[in-house]
């Protein structure tokens, strides 16, 4: 299968990226790279069923897929998701059917992270506040579900 | 002095006691004592001299040896048999009686005489009677051992007085005290010599050079103190003023103390939220290198769905064996398993494992492990995540609350600082005190330095001044000394020229009393005239004859011995020395004119005159005649032939002359 050169998102959706990103060294933003937004992006798209495709004339890119495999946990999440959804593992082999997965579930999934964060000011804090409550809410369902992990 | 008694015990042949008064009335001053030669007239002629001064016996004696204790005795005595003897003479000088006795004690041992011990006494007699011990020094004055020789003589020796003129010089010299004086003089030209010496060494320019040096030192010290004390610009003065500064600089900060501890508050404050906000910051980054990984709680229970999926994939043998494809297709290739069945291409293991290779899918295999993998890492990290997560939260909540709090609080110095009227810039007032500070810590080192400095200044100028003084008085020293040298220099010349004087008229005095003398004892009127020349050498000259001839050498033993007469009487004249004339055979050589002279004159020169005469010199009655109103007292010695033993007989006994006594 050819690997895929890069990931992309809506041309609408970069100004997002941009903001979520912020400048490198500012500490407003809980972002530090657009992967990770990406990632979150398309989680948070998953989470909340909100798969939309990129239409070809609208895609823009936003960083290489060998960002993807310089982080050991990256690629395996976008898997996660792809594997969640089409319940097939031979799909794992097919790296443009992860990106057009990931990359649907992300651009439906950055408007969601973009109104989450929207009405705090300190958006840095407030991606921690929301991290924490999502910690606080898988972590305590994991123990419910497995109290033997505690 | 006039003799007044002899004790003799065991002296010579006088064995046993024996005493010789000779005191009797204030004109007579003749003493006789007569004897045969070899009786004893030399052994109490010479017990006289020897019991003033122990080694005033002749010579001959000396040289032989002579025993002054009684040989007899020593024949008959015992063995370890003890003699004392002695010899006191007890004589008037200036109306006070004195006793001089000499003695030693003898011991027989083996027949051998052996003299134990010696001893000397003198002594005075006091008004009471009583005698007292006296110093010998007194001896010394009236009869000096020196001139003992001129007094107590045997009449031989006259010929030799007069003429070994060497002796008769240092006599006369002595008798005229001409040594002395010349000793005196001698002792004032050591001290002038003593003194240019001393003049010389003080002859310097040493007192320029100090007082120089003096002036040098002092106007260092001077200027040092001026640097130190100068009222306007001494260092000193400078102290004073940094100090006065320094403390009005102090008393502003003391006084804006309260209002600047505010200030200092304040930034204090100011510090502390910096440090705080730094802290914060310092969390964000924290914190941002946590929010990047939002997606792992967000994919967590995808994560979980997505294991429990594919081990359910796996357990049912869905999901590709774990079974390298490579492996497979090397077997196949090798036509053989590894339990060893045959795969040849065609049979059934062939086809079965082909089907099976088929199946297989390494990356897919790989994929699912690591999808597994990382699902496990992202369930354990995001658990992590979570105490992280809080803990940071945690922290950077209570800075927020401390930030707060300090804000709250710097508001409220603000706000104090700000009701602060005309408050002076603190700061810039504790760097000028500093700076102060520091200059008065340097002009303290300048003025201990200067201190020290003028302190060894001021001592040096001390000990110049010092050395200087005594130069000085020194120099003062010196022209005393100048002086004294030139009164010495003086006094010298004096004593000198008074001297050259006396000498001159002693020795013309002296000549013309001998030439008196000599007339009063024999000689021929206007004939014969004496000389005496400066080194005290007699001579004799006559009218008759060529004057600058000098008859002494030529005249006979009776002339030459009135000579000698002569110059002793007219010594005693002139000095007035109160020495007695004791004489041994004084006639033996005058004829009896001039014993009738001398018998005559003699006894006005001297205050005592004893005469040891032998029979011969006495013979012609006109002696006793002359003589005899001034005859004080007379013995005649005689000895005994069987004990050898010497005594003597007050009077004249000529019937002892010519024959030992039985």
């Amino acid at each position: 299968m050819p690997k895929r050169e890069k990931i992309y998102i809506s041309e609408e959706a970069h100004g997002f990226y941009e903001m979520l990103k912020g400048a490198a060294e500012s500490l407003s933003s809980p972002f530090q790279s657009f992967r990770d937004i990406f990632l979150v992006a398309a989680i948070f798209g998953y989470r909340n069923n909100a798969w939309v495709p990129l239409r070809p004339g609208e895609r823009k890119d936003i960083f290489a897929w060998i960002t993807l495999e310089n982080d050991k946990h990256a690629l395996p999440i976008l898997q996660a998701l792809v594997l969640d959804k089409t319940k097939e593992p031979k799909d794992l082999l097919d790296d443009d059917k992860v990106a057009e997965i990931a990359e649907g579930y992300a651009n439906g999934g950055i408007k969601i992270l973009i109104e989450k964060l929207s009405n705090i000011p300190n958006k840095l804090e407030g991606a921690a506040l929301i991290m924490t409550e999502l910690l606080n809410e898988v972590i305590d369902e994991d123990s419910e579900n497995n109290p033997g992990d505690q | 002095m006039k003799i007044l008694e002899i004790k003799l015990s065991n002296w010579c042949q006088y064995q046993g006691e024996h005493n010789f008064s000779f005191a009797d009335g204030p004109d007579k001053n003749i003493v006789l004592i007569h004897a045969d030669n070899g009786i004893g007239k030399s052994s109490l002629f010479y017990s006289i001299a020897w019991c003033f001064y122990e080694t005033a016996l002749p010579d001959k004696w000396v040289k032989n040896d002579w025993p002054l204790y009684p040989l007899p005795w020593l024949q008959r005595a015992n063995e370890g048999e003890l003699l004392k003897t002695e010899v006191e003479v007890i004589y008037e000088h200036g109306g006070i009686n004195f006793s001089a006795a000499r003695s030693f004690i003898t011991q027989k041992k083996q027949n051998q005489a052996t003299i134990l011990t010696r001893s000397f006494t003198f002594m005075r007699r006091e008004i009471d009677g009583n005698w007292v011990n006296e110093e010998a020094a007194i001896l010394h004055e009236t009869l000096p051992p020196s001139v003992l020789g001129y007094f107590v003589f045997d009449a031989e020796k006259i010929e030799h007085f007069v003429n070994q003129s060497e002796k008769v010089k240092d006599f006369v010299r002595k008798l005229l005290d001409i040594n002395e004086a010349e000793k005196a003089i001698a002792h004032l030209d050591n001290v002038q010599i003593d003194l240019m010496r001393e003049i010389n060494r003080g002859l310097t320019n040493q007192a320029k050079v100090l007082k120089d040096e003096v002036e040098a030192l002092d106007r260092n010290v001077v200027q040092l103190k001026e640097n130190l004390d100068n009222p306007q610009n001494g260092l000193r003065a400078k102290h004073k003023q940094f100090r006065s500064e320094k403390d009005a600089v102090e008393n502003v900060i003391l006084t804006y103390k309260d209002q600047y501890s505010l200030i200092a508050e304040q930034k204090k404050i100011e510090d502390e939220i910096d440090k705080i906000r730094q802290g914060i910051v310092d969390d964000h980054v924290k914190l941002k290198n946590l929010t990047q990984r939002m997606y792992l709680p967000l994919i967590f229970p995808v994560a979980q769905r997505s294991l429990q999926f594919l081990n359910d994939k796996k357990q049912k043998g869905e999901l590709p064996k774990d079974i390298k494809k490579r492996f497979v297709n090397d077997r196949i290739n090798l036509k053989k398993c590894i339990c060893g069945t045959d795969l040849s291409p065609g049979s059934k293991p062939f086809a079965i494992i082909s089907e099976f290779r088929d199946t297989l899918s390494d990356e897919l295999s790989d994929i699912a492990q690591n999808l597994s993998d990382s699902l496990i890492v992202i369930q354990e990290k995001t658990k992590e995540l979570k105490k992280r997560l809080a803990d940071l939260l945690k922290h950077l909540s209570d800075k927020k609350n401390m930030l707060d709090q300090k804000n709250s609080e710097l508001r409220t110095v603000r706000s104090k600082i700000q009701e602060i009227k005309d408050m002076p810039d603190i700061p810039q007032l504790q760097i000028k005190k500093e700076q102060l500070e520091n200059e008065i810590e340097s002009i303290v080192r300048t003025i201990t330095k200067i201190q020290l400095q003028y302190d060894e200044e001021f001592k040096k100028l001390n000990d110049a001044k010092q050395r200087l003084e005594k130069e000085l008085s020194r120099q003062a020293e010196i022209d005393e000394t100048s002086k004294m040298w030139q009164l010495a220099n003086i006094v010298s010349a004096a004593l000198n020229k008074t001297l050259e004087d006396y000498k001159s008229k002693a020795r013309d005095f002296l000549e013309q009393q001998c030439n008196k003398t000599a007339k009063e004892l024999f000689w021929r009127e206007d004939v014969f005239t004496i000389h005496i020349n400066e080194d005290y050498v007699l001579s004799v000259t006559s009218r008759e004859t060529n004057e600058s001839i000098n008859l002494l050498p030529g005249m006979s033993m009776g002339e030459t011995h009135v000579a000698g007469l002569s110059l002793i009487a007219a010594l005693a004249r002139q000095t007035q020395a109160k020495a007695p004339l004791i004489m041994d055979t004084p006639f033996a050589r005058l004829g009896p004119a001039h014993i009738t002279k001398a018998l005559s004159e003699c006894p006005k020169y001297f205050e005592q005159w004893i005469l040891f005469l032998q029979p011969s010199e006495w013979q012609n009655n006109n002696y006793r005649k002359i003589a005899g109103r001034k005859i004080q007292k007379e013995y005649t010695l005689k000895r005994d032939n069987i004990t050898g033993i010497t005594t003597a007989e007050e009077g004249y006994h000529p019937e002892y002359f010519g024959k030992m006594v039985e």
